[in-house]
């Protein structure tokens, strides 16, 4: 197999309400900013994988709704729609169809039109609709639960999680695709509306519109493409159980998902030790609270020692291993792009492409993504 | 057709255009009807009729689950009804959240009341979580560790909220 690159990368304006467009031209304005990217037009794709979670916007087939946007006509498009992954499965598809052999150049879409209907309603419906839907509150609510459990077990405070939400807001000020840019202290954060105890209104990520597009390319095209190609180094993804009681995102003191889908990744990439060896994170952290449980799960630290992290600075953007200088999840949350703007800002680090939010010198970055009631997706890419 | 250098509507006409946007509101009102399945049906029934919280003992790793279900998560084994079994109405909270915002409920379509205590309670001798919600609605009165008992409403109907929900219990549980 040989090896397989991103050459194209185009984000939309991230926004709570996009308005000016409806969802098949929020699509295409992604899509035409990765292939003016890759300088290439939509007759050079040979595939087209689109992502989005269509309970959001009721429409079914939204693969065919936005065909116009997406450039599918007449060519081989999937769809994929595996909830907060959706966008990070979107990559990894564009991986495997690529390394496939079947195609050299693979377009793949995430979008997300959230201001279209009530998005904490529309995430409770991913629950069982008998079982646990009507407790279900959104993200939100079980996000909430395992922060309660965090604190508990390692003694964490509210401080501890307002202060990853400072830096996580302070990173996105640089990023002009960013939804919110706000100028936030540990204070604001802790006088914030109580959304669900310990989850503060500014502990949360928001809810926005807008899509995300990359190109997939195998070797020899990739590099006749660009010299400046994000390379794939390793994939791994694994899901959990249906309900959310059983195991994966009850643990307050890891993701087991993420804990096991990262040791394969590094496995597959031969790193040994990762804290050293990655130059950089964008990891899926829909809350502050998710980012502390959640770096515990990335074998960089022992269990418990994600607060002391962020406070030291270590995951800052002059700290050893900057976390999300995009601003991550918690400035930015288009669902169905979620996972796709991690491996696209991941790839834009490598490829020296990320402006204000640049990390000096980066060969090795990785993408998370989360899903469901606790799946994982991690790609690691190299320059 | 998309591509690179096809252009669309130019910036200053778009602006322009601006002030004509339409959003076009909608109401839809879908009914559904779920299949509870063979372990959802002995589940609801044994609730409905006696009261009983019905679990599910893995044959091969003897683990027990709530609710019971076709597949052992942790070992794969198929499970038959002759796995089923009563479990304990009383438990310990192992995580939990009082929701305190609005949204629209899925399953009716309207606001949720709130706020609203809800955890994840592991009943005794129980290998997992049960999510449900807690009488309990003020955060600082709750916490994990605490000992909780099943309040079973007194007209039930064959769903989970035939538990009204899970009350404190005085005097047990760790602080
Ligand atoms: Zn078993």
């Amino acid at each position: 197999m040989g090896r397989v690159g991103i050459v194209g990368i185009g984000q939309t304006q991230f926004r709570s309400k996009r308005e000016d467009v409806n969802s098949v031209e929020l699509v295409n304005e992604a899509v035409r900013a990765a292939l003016a990217d890759a300088q290439l037009t939509i007759k050079d794709i040979d595939a087209i994988i689109i992502g989005n979670m269509e309970h959001f916007e009721s429409i079914n087939y939204s693969e065919m709704w936005t065909i116009d946007g997406s450039g599918g006509y007449m060519k081989p498009v999937m769809k994929i729609t595996t909830g907060g992954t959706t966008g990070s499965t979107i990559a990894c598809a564009g991986f495997y169809q690529v390394s496939s052999g079947m195609f050299d150049r693979v377009l793949v879409i995430g979008w997300e039109h959230l201001s279209e209907s009530d998005t904490t309603g529309a995430i409770a419906s991913c629950s069982d609709p008998i079982w646990e839907r009507s407790v279900m509150a959104g993200a939100v609510g079980p996000l909430a639960i395992v922060a309660s459990e965090y604190m508990r077990i390692h003694g964490t405070t509210e401080e501890d999680a307002a202060r990853v939400a400072v830096q996580a807001h302070k990173n996105a000020l640089n990023n002009p695709y960013a939804h919110l840019h706000l100028d936030i202290t540990v204070d604001d954060v802790l006088n914030s509306a109580m959304l669900s105890y310990p989850m503060k209104l500014l502990d949360m990520c928001p809810t926005s519109d807008g899509a995300c597009a990359m190109v997939f390319a195998e070797d020899k095209s990739a590099r006749e493409i660009t010299d400046n190609v994000a390379w794939v180094k390793s994939v791994a993804t694994r899901h959990d159980t249906a309900f959310f009681g059983d195991g994966g995102l009850k643990h307050g003191d890891k993701l087991r998902s993420l804990y096991l889908a990262t040791e394969e990744a590094y496995t597959r990439a031969g790193i040994k030790n990762p804290f050293k060896e990655l130059d950089v994170i964008e990891m899926y952290e829909p809350s502050s609270w998710s980012a502390l449980t959640w770096v515990d799960s990335l074998h960089i630290c022992e269990p418990g020692e994600a607060p002391k992290l962020f406070e030291e600075g270590v995951l800052s953007m002059k700290g050893e291993l900057p976390l999300n200088p995009s601003g991550g999840v918690i400035s930015t949350n288009p669902i169905g792009a979620t996972g796709a703007v991690r491996v696209a800002e991941a790839a834009l680090q490598i490829r020296g492409m990320a402006d204000r939010r640049q990390v000096p010198d980066v060969e090795l970055a990785m993408a998370t993504g989360f899903g469901g009631s606790g799946w994982s997706d991690v790609m690691i890419l190299e320059r | 057709m998309v591509g690179a250098k096809v252009g669309v509507t130019s910036g200053r006409a778009k602006q322009e255009f601006n002030d004509e946007l339409l959003r076009i509101t909608m109401m839809v009102d879908i009914p559904y009807n779920f299949s509870a399945g063979t372990f959802g049906s002995i589940f609801f029934r044994e609730l409905k009729d006696s009261r009983r919280i019905m679990g599910i003992k893995c044959n091969k790793c003897g683990e027990i689950f709530v609710p019971p279900r076709v597949l052992c998560p942790e070992c794969l084994v198929e499970l038959s009804i002759d796995d089923c079994i009563e479990v304990s109405s009383e438990g310990t909270v192992e995580g939990f959240t009082v929701v305190n915002f609005p949204f629209i409920d899925p399953n009716t379509g309207k606001v949720r009341n709130y706020p609203y205590g809800t955890g994840n309670i592991k009943l005794d001798g129980v290998s997992n979580l049960l999510w449900h919600f807690l009488k309990e609605s003020d955060y600082s009165k709750i916490h994990n560790g605490m000992r909780v008992r099943a309040v079973f409403e007194d007209k039930r109907v064959g769903l989970p909220s035939d538990i009204r929900y899970f009350e404190t219990i005085e005097g047990e549980g760790e602080k």
